[in-house]
């Protein structure tokens, strides 16, 4: 494939003539192959599209159910893990490097709230007011009444120079218990990355979804 | 066939469905879709032959479906943020678990695994299609199981190569003739079961 790439290159005559000696026998009929590959694709396509015609409306309700079922059964783990965990999202992706060189952009992280009192030291993941990207840092500094009701938290990112003050909101010193989405009891290493990669080009997840939708709508028990 | 005659008109009975396109399969190593376009066409020539499907199983399936994505869609669009809402999640969860369960048991009882039920019809219950087909054999197996006497049942085994061309179309008459036949051999047999009632 590569020699008949070269072949195309537009100093293809540069290239023919310098090589004279040594030319090699012209590349099978490529053109010809890339149109039958592009016709089989579209065969698959168009069966599919196919299917779906012949299916009275009602079929086509039992089976977008299916669909829907298959895509809540997934909702409805997640939504167990958000039980069993206590944290609003028991699982998160690293998206910055500020906590290097413990956990890494593309790192993923498992959470639990646990009814521990919050110590320092302890990596916990916190939502700022109006925010919606959760951070991930260290504790470094708590406060806390004497009867354990009100608890003050000042955090840092490992690999940041300063404490997060730079970033909370506007007069704000400390965090709280209700800023505290979960605490890290694990990781998995860059599995996230995937994760950072369909943020960055959508593009991706709605071709992904709807390749996955058109194939779980159409194909036939076995 | 001599070459002053004319080809006679073809007589089409005047309830005919539109004439539409021939079934062709693109891929014929795919063993699904071979089970399902055999099981598509075996499905229409058994309701060609006047029998009705019993839509209540599948609006069942779908209202209990339907419910549970309810439930579902509840837990992460309903009012509330979440840990002071965790009974609320705890209580979609469990619905939605109790639902799929009830729905799946549900069409494991009535369906099994055929996929076509029936109404009852010029005297019979009810029957059940369905059909199997082992993994890398050629031998399909349809199968007509009455509703209420399971004992009531024809099966007739074909070599799937025998009624797909080698262009992929399928080869509808021959199929069709092969269902027919073995509606017939199940009409039949419950002819014989009535009248050893009586």
């Amino acid at each position: 494939v590569l020699e008949s790439h070269l072949l195309h290159l537009p100093f293809k005559g540069f290239a023919l003539v310098n090589a004279v000696g040594t030319r090699k026998l012209p590349a099978p009929k490529l053109p010809a192959l890339e149109a039958e590959k592009e016709l089989l694709k579209m065969d698959f396509i168009m069966d599919h599209l196919r299917e779906l015609r012949r299916m009275n409306w009602r079929q086509m309700v039992a089976q977008g159910m299916q669909l829907g079922l298959i895509i809540t059964s997934a909702l409805m783990i997640w939504k167990s893990l958000m039980l069993v965990t206590g944290s609003e999202s028991p699982v998160v992706v690293v998206l910055s490097g500020s906590m290097e060189p413990g956990f890494y952009r593309g790192d993923i992280l498992f959470l639990n709230m646990g009814k521990k009192p919050i110590r320092t030291g302890e990596v916990v993941v916190f939502n700022l007011d109006g925010r919606d990207i959760p951070i991930v840092h260290r504790v470094i500094k708590v406060h806390e009444r004497r009867n354990g009701t009100h608890i003050d938290i000042l955090t840092k990112g490992d690999n940041n120079y300063g404490d997060d003050r730079a970033l909370y909101n506007e007069g704000q010193e400390w965090l709280h218990q209700h800023h505290i989405m979960g605490r890290a009891v694990g990781f998995l290493p860059k599995v996230g990355m995937v994760t950072i990669i369909m943020n960055d080009y959508p593009a991706l997840k709605f071709l992904l979804i709807g390749a996955l939708g058109l194939l779980v709508l159409t194909t036939k028990d076995g | 066939m001599g070459r002053n005659k004319k080809p006679e008109p073809v007589k089409v009975p005047a309830n005919a469905e539109p004439a539409r396109d021939p079934i062709r399969l693109s891929n014929l190593y795919d063993a699904g879709s071979l089970k399902g376009t055999l099981d598509e066409f075996a499905r229409e020539v058994i309701l060609d032959q006047g029998h009705q499907e019993d839509t209540v199983i599948n609006n069942v399936k779908i209202a209990l479906g339907l419910a549970a994505i309810g439930c579902a869609v509840y837990s992460q669009y309903g009012p509330g943020k979440f840990p002071a809402n965790w009974w609320t999640v705890f209580g979609c969860v469990i619905s939605y678990i109790v639902l799929t369960f009830v729905m799946n048991v549900y069409s494991w009882k009535t369906e099994g695994d055929a996929f076509l039920v029936t109404k009852p019809f010029r005297g019979g219950k009810g029957l059940r299609l369905s059909s199997r087909m082992t993994r890398f054999s050629d031998e399909y197996t349809l199968v007509l199981t009455d509703r209420k006497n399971p004992k009531i049942e024809v099966m007739n085994t074909v070599r799937i190569p025998n009624f797909f061309h080698a262009d992929g179309y399928l080869a509808e008459s021959a199929w069709r003739a092969e269902v027919e036949k073995l509606w017939r051999a199940f009409e039949e047999k419950q002819g014989d079961k009535a009248k050893k009632r009586d």
